[in-house]
């Protein structure tokens, strides 16, 4: 049976075969997009790579193995979350499909905790100095007890007393601002993160959720 | 992926009518019958790669159609509507001999269009696919509980629509 026989059967909705070769071809595309990116990015990488432990020095090395690290979980990840999605199929029974919508659109999984370990290799790769080194040392070896950490985590979240310092270069007075700083930003981007995404999920995806858990009790009643 | 289309276009031949009257099951309106249709044919593409010959290709093609029209009815499934009339197949395996003569009279079918309608959408599925002329072993299959489940909820919403039909009460 030909194109025209399809379209014909399909109460004239045009070339649906090349409709359904999009849809296949979507997905593909995402993510063949991302592996040229993973792949040009490597080859970026590699003459630096090569450069810094060209340098010496253990940080250099370190640097590396970070960086590469974190491509590599990235990717192990990307591919895990790949083949998941390629496993959905609407030929199961009912109630197994269901089971694995509620399971798919729960608002947590492991596989986003699996993201975590990534962004940070990539953060420690990349933010990895002499000075970051430093600073770090003396933030663990120095009698800050926590809560004194905590408001100064606070006092960088809410006031850009300490970006001022940072861009007034007067860092060197303070080491410790950097690990401040940091942590400051990395919880920032996560609660930022986290309030997108719940928002997004409690308006997108719960409802299906919410659809799926209401079939599911209805048929094993 | 030439082999895809061909396998795809003999399943559409074969089963266009079929999937077409799941669709009318489900929607009075003709667009939203075109939709879900077109739908459950990008479903069967989608899964077609996937298809090992396990089930045969009859359950396959129902799981497709009813998941999709879960799914399809997602939208707004309290409000799906299922459509059935004299001509119907199998419309007597609802009931007792002579009833469906009763039926015919358009009060009577008004009444079942209404109680239908009440159903859940679960419920919906199994007289959808009772109505499809489906042995008990296939809905089971196609719904994934047992078949002594699936004989228990068929059985509970014939007596239901016994009841309301000759005047019962509404639960």
């Amino acid at each position: 049976m030909n194109n025209s026989k399809i379209s014909q059967d399909t109460n004239g909705m045009g070339s649906f075969i090349d409709k359904l070769k999009r849809e296949d071809n979507n997905l593909q595309k995402i993510f063949k997009i991302l592996k040229i990116t993973y792949i040009v990015l490597l080859i970026i990488y590699i003459p630096i790579f090569y450069f810094e432990i060209e340098k010496g020095g253990l940080f250099q090395v370190v640097k590396v193995v970070f960086i590469a690290l974190g491509f590599s979980t990235f990717l192990f990840v990307f591919a895990y979350a790949q083949k998941k999605i390629k496993k959905i199929s609407y030929a199961e029974p009912t109630l197994i499909l269901l089971k694995k919508t509620e399971k798919r659109y729960r608002p947590f999984h492991l596989l986003d905790l699996a993201s975590i370990p990534p962004i940070l290799f990539l953060a420690i790769g990349l933010g990895l100095s002499e000075k970051t080194f430093l600073a770090t040392k003396e933030f663990f070896s120095s009698d800050l007890n926590l809560s004194t950490y905590l408001v100064e985590a606070r006092q960088f979240l809410f006031s850009g007393e300490h970006w001022f310092k940072m861009l007034a270069k007067t860092v060197n007075e303070f080491p410790m601002i950097i690990v401040f700083m940091v942590t400051g930003m990395l919880i920032f981007i996560f609660v930022i993160s986290f309030v997108a995404g719940y928002l997004l999920w409690v308006s997108k995806y719960k409802p299906i959720r919410d659809n799926a858990l209401e079939l599911i009790k209805e048929i094993e009643n | 992926m030439v082999n895809k289309e061909n396998k795809f276009n003999d399943i559409v031949t074969d089963n266009g009518k079929r999937i077409r009257r799941i669709c009318s099951y489900y929607s009075p309106n003709h667009e939203d019958r075109k939709d879900m249709y077109q739908d459950i044919l990008v479903n069967i593409w989608k899964s077609l790669d996937s298809f090992r010959g396990d089930a045969s290709i009859n359950t396959w093609i129902y799981r497709i159609a009813v998941n999709t029209s879960l799914g399809f009815t997602g939208k707004a499934f309290k409000q799906m509507q299922m459509i059935v009339d004299v001509d119907t197949e199998n419309l007597s395996l609802l009931f007792d001999e002579g009833t469906k003569e009763k039926l015919e009279q358009e009060a009577q079918l008004n009444q079942l269009q209404i109680e239908l309608n009440q159903m859940s959408v679960i419920d919906k599925s199994l007289m959808s696919l009772m109505l499809e002329g489906l042995s008990m072993r296939e809905i089971a299959d196609v719904i994934g509980i047992t078949e002594p489940n699936v004989k228990v909820k068929i059985h509970r919403i014939k007596e239901q629509l016994k009841s309301k039909l000759s005047g019962g009460k509404h639960e």
